[in-house]
């Protein structure tokens, strides 16, 4: 029974129809959009199939969610232990029944091949040479002959389905025990991780201490961010520096089972110091808030400024690059470009510094090595089937020969060393 | 810069107008077999699209200082470069006009929907994100490409496959008909000729006394059917050309597209730490991806042949296209831009 529900695990058809129906969801969950609230569904799919609402429907089925529904999931695992049963059932034994040298030795086995020979005598030694210079190896039986090539494509496909197990078993540590957190953290602050994005169900979040030392970005000549960069250090429990590096998008930091990424930036606020008269001044922190634009973005913020007689500034900011723009707040003219350390025109203002946030996201994937691996290995076993593993058999006795010969890829290939073996019939 | 547009705008011209020509010498090439003239001025045009297709991406490289995939317009010029050199190596291994006569008008609506449709500022090549510098990235998108072309011209032949297909199988059943079409001309023929009055039943005896007094045994039936069975025979031919290529490039094609989805995820975890995250663009890339493992599957270890396995792979080909244009067309696409973009927060 046990045995009989293993097998039809192994069953190549049910394989495919788990492949084509796990397609088929995963192109329904690209259509619908996914992980919205219930508005967004009552107010884009309102019509009704059977006078019920499609997009009550849609809820039941778990649409809103494919991706971790449980009948999603449940599809992804049994197309796991299905190739690991198929790899068990069927595919290591065809391995075993191929390295041990399998000989043909009836007639009617050698009808079924596509390439034969039925003379009346052969010269073994110079097919033996013939087949050693083509680089098969070959075993020899009283008046049986096998020679085979390329064993390692038979392994290709036992690797592959290993290496997707492999790829399913790290995607499904990483859902249990991983996690995922963004902060977005002016430089030369502290911080833990608090803003936990995503989480499994075991997850354990370390209480680490960070420090963002510096943030700074470069740009192109036209003006474009080439890349930005948060030095950033990890700290002890006493606050002293255990490491530090300098991070940019496309290249993390790893500490142990933890990655830190660069991936946001922002500008939080402009520092300012007021110098009231010779001798004291008083630091300010102004505020700035952030405009999007067609295809581009700006910071903008103003100074305050009760008395009516003076004049009142608005800041732009285009960039990161410390350059300031002043307008005009009454008539909104451009006046002048500034930059860090600079005054701003009769107002004892003084621009100290600009206040930016970097945004790191910090990831712990408990998966990501099985996962690598699996990758790994797929890709070096999507190459090695590419070579062709061929099969070589002689039958003879005095007055007859059978012989014949099969290939699973490359036949043409084949079909011209066949020529060459044949050349050794008589 | 105006140079640089002139030229830019020069190649762009001369792309299109060789494909066009290419299209149109190797249409004619196929109704007009017995003229070797147009096959061969076809052949030299679409040599002519494909080399200055590669010049003028060679010329974009070497311009703006990055691999020329950084965007749409250019995927597209790639994608048409690497299709025209993939059936031009199948051209040259099979001595086959077909593959041109399949695959130009790809690459025909490939060059068209890049140089007309696109909007000139979607042509200049732009400068790359932070995200986008990688060499993950780099081997992500020229292996995707490199499979794109190889599955469509795969998939391509298995449509080709089950049209001929469907049309052999109505000559076959219709032979019949046909026959009795062939008959009654014949009878009619002889009726005007020799102003008599013969119906089916003495036309099929007289024929029997004619078969048994020639010396060869030429009867009226077995010489139409003899015809017939020499069409059928070639067109199963083609069919198992077709079968046997349209197998070969989709298992070509197949390695490169693992491994292409691989690098993407790769750079996916390296850039913002997700390998996987489900965007329209991965989905369909998955998705691409389990219907030629199904199709490969079904050929190698099924062992099945023919037209189930061809259809598989012509809905391979609506996925491939699917993938590679239209995920830009959907709703959620703005969630990969934004990725790239980097403003997830």
């Amino acid at each position: 029974m046990i045995k009989y529900f293993f097998k039809s695990l192994a069953n190549l058809k049910l394989a495919i129809g788990i492949l084509l129906s796990i397609a088929i969801f995963i192109s329904i969950g690209s259509i619908i959009e996914q992980s919205k609230d219930i508005q967004f569904y009552q107010i884009n799919y309102p019509n009704t199939i059977f006078s019920i609402p499609f997009w009550k429907i849609l809820l039941i089925l778990g649409w809103n969610n494919i991706y971790n529904s449980w009948w999603f999931l449940l599809l992804l695992g049994l197309l796991g232990f299905s190739l690991a049963c198929c790899t068990i059932i069927q595919q290591l034994p065809t391995l075993k029944f191929s390295r041990r040298y399998y000989f043909y030795k009836q007639f009617n086995q050698y009808q079924k091949l596509n390439f034969k020979v039925n003379t009346n005598k052969v010269f073994l030694s110079h097919l033996s040479f013939t087949l050693i210079n083509e680089q098969y190896s070959f075993f020899q039986q009283s008046n049986n002959l096998y020679a085979y090539k390329g064993l390692i494509s038979r392994i290709g496909p036992i690797i592959v389905h290993l290496s997707i197990i492999c790829v399913l078993l790290g995607s499904t540590l990483g859902a249990l025990i991983g996690f995922n957190s963004q902060e977005l953290i002016p430089k030369t602050e502290i911080f833990h991780i608090q803003n936990i994005i995503t989480n499994g169900i075991c997850s354990l979040i370390p209480q680490k201490t960070f420090r963002i030392n510096d943030f700074w970005s470069i740009y192109k000549p036209q003006g474009l961010i080439k890349q930005f960069y948060t030095d950033i250090s990890f700290l002890n429990n006493y606050g002293s520096e255990i490491q530090r590096k300098t991070i940019s998008v496309n290249n993390p930091f790893l500490i142990r089972d933890l990655i830190i990424y660069q991936t946001d930036w922002r500008i939080s606020c402009l520092r300012l110091k007021y110098n009231m008269n010779e001798i004291s001044s008083i630091n300010l922190q102004l505020p700035i808030s952030k405009i999007n634009t067609i295809g581009k973005t700006y910071w903008i913020s103003a100074v305050p400024n009760k008395n009516k007689d003076l004049e009142n500034f608005i800041f732009l900011l285009k960039d990161n690059r410390g350059q300031i723009s002043l307008y005009n707040n009454n008539n909104g003219k451009f006046i002048k470009n500034i930059n860090i350390g600079d005054n701003i025109n009769q107002l004892n203002l003084n621009l100290v510094d600009v206040i930016n946030s970097t945004g790191i996201q910090i990831k712990s994937d408990p998966g990501i090595k099985l996962i690598y691996l699996g990758f790994f290995f797929l890709m070096v076993s999507s190459l090695v089937s590419y070579f062709s593993f061929s099969e070589f058999w002689v039958l003879y006795f005095p007055e007859k020969v059978m012989s014949g010969g099969k290939t699973n890829r490359a036949k043409v290939k084949f079909n011209i060393e066949f020529l060459k073996f044949k050349q050794s019939f008589f | 810069m105006v140079s640089f547009n002139n030229y830019s705008n020069f190649f762009n011209n001369s792309i299109f107008l060789f494909s066009l020509l290419s299209n149109i010498f190797y249409a004619f090439s196929l109704n007009l077999k017995e003229v070797n003239f147009f096959g061969t001025i076809a052949k030299t045009i679409s040599r002519l699209t494909t080399l200055s297709i590669f010049f003028f991406l060679f010329s974009r490289w070497t311009q703006y200082g990055y691999f020329p995939l950084s965007n749409l317009y250019e995927s597209i010029l790639f994608l048409s470069c690497i299709l025209l050199f993939g059936y031009q190596v199948l051209e040259f291994q099979t001595q086959s006009s077909l593959f041109g006569i399949v695959v130009l008008p790809i690459v025909l609506f490939l060059i068209s929907f890049g140089e007309l449709t696109l909007p000139l500022e979607m042509q200049k090549s732009s400068a790359l994100v932070p995200a986008l510098q990688s060499n993950w990235l780099m081997m992500h998108v020229s292996l995707m490409m490199l499979s794109y072309a190889i599955l469509l011209i795969g998939s391509l032949l298995s449509i080709v496959y089950i049209g001929s297909w469907l049309l052999l199988d109505y000559y076959i059943k219709t032979t019949p008909k046909r026959y009795q079409g062939f008959q009654n001309h014949i009878i009619k023929s002889i009726n005007k000729k020799r102003n008599i009055n013969l119906t089916n039943n003495q036309f099929s005896e007289l024929c029997i006394i004619i078969a048994g007094q020639s010396p060869l045994n030429v009867n009226i039936k077995v010489m139409h059917m003899e015809e017939e069975r020499i069409l059928i025979d070639t067109n199963t031919k083609l069919l198992s050309f077709l079968d046997n290529w349209s197998y070969r490039a989709i298992s070509l094609g197949f390695p490169f597209l693992t491994i292409g989805i691989i690098a993407g995820a790769v750079w996916a975890n390296e850039a913002w730490g997700s390998y996987w995250s489900w965007d329209p663009k991965e989905t369909w890339a998955l998705i691409t991806w389990l219907i030629f493992a199904a199709y490969l599957h079904l050929r190698l270890i099924v062992g099945w042949k023919g037209q189930n396995p061809a259809i598989l792979a012509s809905i391979g080909f609506i996925v491939v296209w699917i993938c590679y244009l239209g995920v830009n067309f959907f709703g959620q696409v703005k969630a990969y831009i934004v990725m790239v973009g980097l403003h997830r927060l």
